[in-house]
């Protein structure tokens, strides 16, 4: 396939499920099939290709950090290491919670090798046939392992809030429908104010569990902030706030408690971070 | 999370006590790779781009000095299924 320098970058990405043979799986880590992005470029130069390859590092170690909490180290591969074919195998490594490192993502320098392999050429500027220079990157579900590794705990997920398809959960204390109706017109409006402030909040009313199933059942499931509101707060005009990632339980203003929110996520991202370092230095 | 060490015996020390990573002076070469892994079972998961380059001695061939050589993270390894595997 020849093409001018004018076609050129050619920039490819796509969703694709992959299956492999493996000898030992591993939850989200090393499945036979799992669900990856990559990424395939083509450039008429070397130095645009090299950008191109630590482009895809930035954006990676940035999502990991910015998004899942969780800090990276970026670098480069030993030549054992490598991709075969590659010039240079760049990648973040994410330290787990037990001392050990995990590859994360990886973004490939490829030169003209794969374009010599395969034939790739394009007319350059000045009128002549070259190889183009070569990128490929990616990351997959096992992203998921590592957010799992780096965060949670024996109660289950820890979720980081800009992940977190729930970001508070509300428990009503009830033990009667009377009891119920007024905790819900007390915690209406601060349902209200929250999701305009743009959070996902579950009021989770359900009158077939007790409170401590409950507590429990978001727990496991990661949810950043748990609100618990009865019949004694609604006297004090309080409520109670669980934080997933601290584990601290406050009672706190119920008027104030939707401006709070910022503060949370704030600590939420220190913490990840303070409890990382801690891991690898206990 | 990273402990930078000048020698083999305190790089051992380190993954059996502190694990993490370890950053120690290393020759580059692929034999000194895997006499790490085959004693201690912990890979070079990358040589940081933040590292400056910095002079030492490599930790396993003690004799042999290394002008201006980068600091490659060492650590534990974990699952060695990578992206772009064959």
């Amino acid at each position: 396939m020849d093409q001018s320098y004018r076609d050129l970058p050619l920039l490819i990405n796509q969703w694709a499920n992959v299956v492999r043979w493996e000898m030992r799986t591993r939850l989200f880590l090393r499945t036979s099939e799992f669900l990856w992005q990559e990424g395939h470029t083509a450039h008429s130069t070397e130095a645009e290709a090299i950008r191109e390859t630590e482009l895809m590092l930035d954006v990676y170690a940035d999502f990991a950090e910015s998004f899942m909490a969780v800090p990276v180290v970026k670098g480069r591969k030993s030549a054992g290491e490598r991709f075969p074919g590659a010039i240079e195998t760049y990648c973040i490594e994410a330290m787990m919670q037990d001392g050990k490192s995990l590859q994360a993502g990886t973004s490939h320098f490829l030169g003209q090798n794969f374009a010599k392999a395969f034939e790739v050429k394009f007319t350059s500027k000045e009128g002549k046939l070259d190889y183009v220079w070569g990128t490929s990157w990616g990351v997959s579900t096992r992203l998921m392992g590592a957010l799992i590794m780096a965060h949670s705990d024996d109660e289950g997920l820890v979720l980081p809030p800009k992940l977190a398809p729930i970001h508070v959960v509300i428990v009503p204390i009830f033990r009667n429908e009377d009891e119920l109706n007024k905790v819900t017109a007390a915690i209406d409006p601060i349902i209200k104010s929250l999701r305009q402030l743009g959070y996902a909040v579950k009021f989770d009313n359900r009158d077939t569990h007790k409170p401590g199933f409950k507590f429990a059942e978001w727990e496991l499931k990661g949810v950043p902030v748990r609100l618990a509101i009865g019949p004694r707060d609604l006297e004090n005009g309080t409520v109670e706030v669980a934080r997933r990632d601290t584990k601290i339980k406050e009672t706190r203003k119920l008027q104030d408690i939707a401006g709070e929110f910022p503060s949370f996520w704030m600590r939420f991202r220190k913490i990840c971070s303070r409890r990382r370092l801690r891991s690898g230095t206990v | 999370m990273i402990t930078e060490v000048n020698s083999y015996a305190e790089f051992k020390r380190v993954l059996d006590e502190k694990t993490g990573f370890v950053s120690a002076h290393w020759d580059g070469t692929l034999e000194t790779e895997i006499a790490i892994k085959d004693e201690t079972k912990a890979t070079i998961r990358c040589i940081p781009l933040d590292a400056k380059p910095e002079s030492g001695v490599c930790i396993i061939r003690e004799n042999l000095r290394i002008e201006g050589f980068c600091l490659p993270g060492l650590t534990k390894i974990l699952g060695l299924f990578t992206l772009f595997d064959k």
